[in-house]
């Protein structure tokens, strides 16, 4: 068979109509998620006609900042003993409690939770405006070494975390393949652990963790 | 509308759509859903699988707009999102069991349907065997019309990988269409 036949047989698989109703309810969630507020910059031109927008924005982020901060409190605890600012040594955590420490954070904020962030032994949470779909929860943990720092990183697959790294803010979607490989999605990046190559000057590595012990 | 006209409404549609403006988005949805849903169909070979994919693509869309930078194309940035749906439900048992609940369905339909779908079924077939990340090199470049370039930068893969795939996606379809052929494949790339 040569590639040209291949390429006719392949174009025999047509695309079905999507269901009558799908376009119209899909179209019907995303103008609910474009009208909720959102983290990020609002242009200066479109300031006056969004400021209600801009205030939901701020009143989420104080609210992300109070939760932040009873994370930082709770998740010290957790982590006491266990980690070392600036020690050569990695911080060592088992897996039973990095699962243990997610199942919590997302028991106490549902849906919520983008990430639990240990930065050279400081934990922070990254927490959604609204919450994510509960089913389907695939953990995941990144390291990331680089310019003296150490970012232990918790999520699950599919959530957007942001990270304050010395080349400033960097968000992106974390995300496990069907092979089990972990790719960071950005803006205008990709990582991947089946390639991995330093990211914003940090040695990073992914890998995924068990959905339960 | 000439190109250069048809990329400077877009790009107008796109500044609205992420201030907010829901005619704008709403206008851009009605272009790119036709696209973003055969893409999605053609990754999961499950047509309420696509519509699930779809849908996500364009509410994260919705959700994102504001971090869109124009350096790729707004419909490439589409099916980045779209492919990266398409991996989280991927690894789903829910989407295991609708998958084989809708092939159920697809092959009671298809039984009574004409001759010349049994093409389809024997395409649908193959590409049931292929991994997703085969399968999303395929979609993309063999469907979609992308090029090498295109597609590496939507699967956030080197261009070289994405040759590479193709290439393995190729051998593995033809020996696979070559089985079914042969009468010994059934429609879920299986051996019967």
């Amino acid at each position: 068979m040569t590639d040209a036949d291949l390429k006719k047989q392949l174009s025999a698989l047509p695309s079905p109509a999507p269901a009558s109703t799908a376009p119209e309810r899909a179209l019907h969630h995303a103008l609910i998620a474009l009208a909720q507020p959102r983290g990020g910059t609002v242009h200066a031109g479109h300031a006056g006609e969004h400021r209600g927008r801009a205030l939901l924005s701020w009143s989420a982020l104080t609210m992300g900042v109070i939760m932040l901060f009873t994370g930082v409190i709770l998740l010290r605890m957790q982590f006491a003993g266990t980690a070392t600012a600036g020690s050569d040594t990695p911080t060592v955590v088992s897996t039973e409690t990095d699962l243990q420490t997610l199942a919590e954070v997302e028991g106490l904020f549902p849906g919520q939770l983008n990430a639990v962030i240990e930065r050279d032994g400081v934990v922070q949470l990254d927490l959604a405006g609204s919450a994510h779909s509960l089913a389907d929860k695939q953990p995941l943990i990144l390291h990331l070494e680089g310019g003296g720092h150490r970012l232990r990183v918790l999520s699950y697959s599919g959530r957007s975390v942001t990270l304050e790294l010395k080349s400033g803010r960097v968000t992106f979607e974390a995300l496990i393949t069907g092979d089990g490989n972990v790719v960071l999605s950005g803006n205008d990046f990709a990582w991947t652990s089946e390639q991995p190559r330093p990211l914003a000057g940090y040695r990073v590595q992914a890998h995924t963790l068990p959905s339960s012990l | 509308m000439n190109p250069s006209e048809q990329a400077t409404d877009e790009a107008q549609l796109v500044a609205e759509a992420a201030s907010g403006c829901a005619d704008a988005f709403s206008e851009l949805f009605k272009r790119y859903y036709p696209m973003i849903h055969a893409f999605a169909y053609r990754l999961s070979l499950c047509p309420a699988e696509a519509a699930d994919i779809a849908q996500d693509t364009f509410i994260q869309a919705a959700r994102s707009l504001g971090g869109f930078r124009r350096e790729a194309s707004f419909k490439n940035w589409l099916y980045t999102i779209a492919a990266n749906k398409g991996r989280d439900r991927h690894r789903g048992r829910v989407r295991q069991e609708r998958l084989s609940q809708d092939w159920q369905a697809l092959h009671h339909q298809e039984a009574g349907m004409a001759v010349e779908s049994a093409g389809a079924m024997a395409v649908r077939g193959a590409l049931a065997t292929l991994g997703l990340d085969l399968r999303e090199a395929v979609t993309l470049v063999y469907y979609e019309g992308l090029s090498h370039a295109e597609a590496a930068r939507i699967l956030g893969c080197a261009e070289t990988t994405v040759s590479w795939r193709i290439f393995r996606a190729k051998q593995q379809l033809k020996k696979q269409l070559r089985l079914g052929a042969a009468g010994g494949l059934s429609h879920d790339g299986r051996r019967s």
